[in-house]
């Protein structure tokens, strides 16, 4: 009997006869095709292109966490008490960062330093840091806000690229947004 | 009918989202088949067939396919996107590209798939099923779809015109020309298994 259904409303071409003969060869065809697979290799490449794209989002996500972590408390305060200028380094940050300990840092990370921080903790602290480091994350667009920037409220869960100094502990000193 | 359970596509999706490689194994499993075996007899290369199944799981696993369960189950959303990645590889090498308008008309040179391509692999040991796959090449593109969708995995006709995003009169119209072109191309097959099976009165009704 053919598969088409009898309510069909599209008159049929073939026969009943035609149509039986030409759905046991559909059958066959399908028969001979149902344990047709992809090729073996291409699940262990997958699953390979799996674990490498996860690993990578692991390590975002764990910066980010990171910088929630250490910065979302400061910038919050920040945004308490109604700061609204640019707390920035720019005439400081060229002789701080010329200091020993952070000559180093730019070429490690081929970040460069002319942009402008913030700072986040005294110069002095961080002229005393020893072992500061220079970290790249994503931080949610709306911390511009506590900078006196205005954020549109559409894009305000959007990312943008920061520089983090941070203390050999973690400590947060100084950030840049990057364009 | 799906050939999978939908609700436990979504919580391997999800699942597979949140990092679990497990998951992700465990839907290239339950999809990889019917994806690869609509792919090739779509296209009739088991290597196409095979970096096609490849793309829509990398775009899967980078989620770049932006799946939407309330619009549908995956195993129909990955149809769709095999059958996309076809058309797009179609087009890219295709000679002939007919008019959209006149792709379901009565002109009968919209149903003949352009061939020019080169020759077919041989894919079957089954001679018969060759010989029907080999006949389903020469079906025009959009014909095949539907063919293949309803004869070999089952879909209704309300799954393939989502798939193929037409009406349900265009999948009822495009498989009933589809079978009719089948069974013309296939028909001197069908007179030879009738002349020995058949007594002779019988083979000339059937003519």
């Amino acid at each position: 009997m053919s598969r088409l259904p009898s309510s069909s409303s599209v008159q049929a071409a073939l026969t009943p006869e035609h149509d039986n003969v030409l759905d046991e060869l559909l059958d066959n065809l399908r028969a001979a095709t149902e344990s047709l697979a992809a090729p073996a290799h291409l699940e262990a490449t997958l699953m390979s292109a799996f674990k490498a794209h996860h690993a990578k989002s692991h390590a975002a996500k764990r910066r980010s966490e990171f910088i929630t972590q250490w910065f979302a408390p400061g910038f919050a305060l920040a945004a308490s008490v109604g700061m609204s200028a640019w707390m920035v380094l720019a005439p400081m940050a060229q002789p701080i960062l010329d200091q020993p300990q952070f000559a180093s840092i730019g070429v490690e990370t081929g970040i460069s330093t002319n942009a402008p921080f913030i700072a986040l903790q005294s110069l002095e602290q961080i002229a005393l840091e020893p072992q500061p480091r220079l970290i790249e994350a994503d931080v949610p667009r709306m911390w511009l806000a506590a900078y006196g920037v205005s954020v549109n409220p559409e894009s305000a869960g959007d990312a943008v690229r920061a520089e983090m100094l941070v203390s050999a502990s973690g400590q947060p000193l100084a950030m840049r947004f990057l364009p | 009918m799906p050939l999978t359970d939908p609700t436990q596509d979504l919580t391997l999706l999800t699942e597979m989202r949140r990092g679990s490689a497990t998951a992700f194994e465990q839907l290239y499993r339950r999809h990889q088949g019917p994806l690869y075996r609509f792919a090739l007899l779509r296209c009739g290369s088991a290597a196409t067939a095979a970096d096609i199944v490849q793309e829509v799981f990398l775009a899967l696993l980078n989620d770049t396919l932006k799946f939407d369960p309330t619009r549908g189950v995956l195993q129909g959303f990955l149809f769709g996107v095999t059958r996309n990645l076809l058309l797009k590889q179609q087009e890219a090498t295709r000679r002939y590209v007919p008019n959209n308008h006149a792709l379901d008309t009565d002109d009968t040179d919209n149903d003949i798939a352009d061939t020019s391509a080169g020759p077919l692999e041989k894919l079957l040991t089954n001679e018969a099923a060759e010989n029907v796959r080999n006949a389903l090449q020469q079906i025009a593109p959009h014909y095949r779809d539907v063919l293949i969708f309803y004869e070999m995995h089952d879909l209704s006709y309300v799954e393939i015109a989502h798939i193929c995003n037409v009406d349900i009169g265009t999948v009822r119209s495009r498989l009933s020309r589809a079978r009719a072109k089948l069974f013309k191309l296939l028909r001197p097959d069908f007179l030879e298994a009738a002349a020995h099976q058949t007594p002779t009165h019988q083979q000339e009704a059937i003519q």
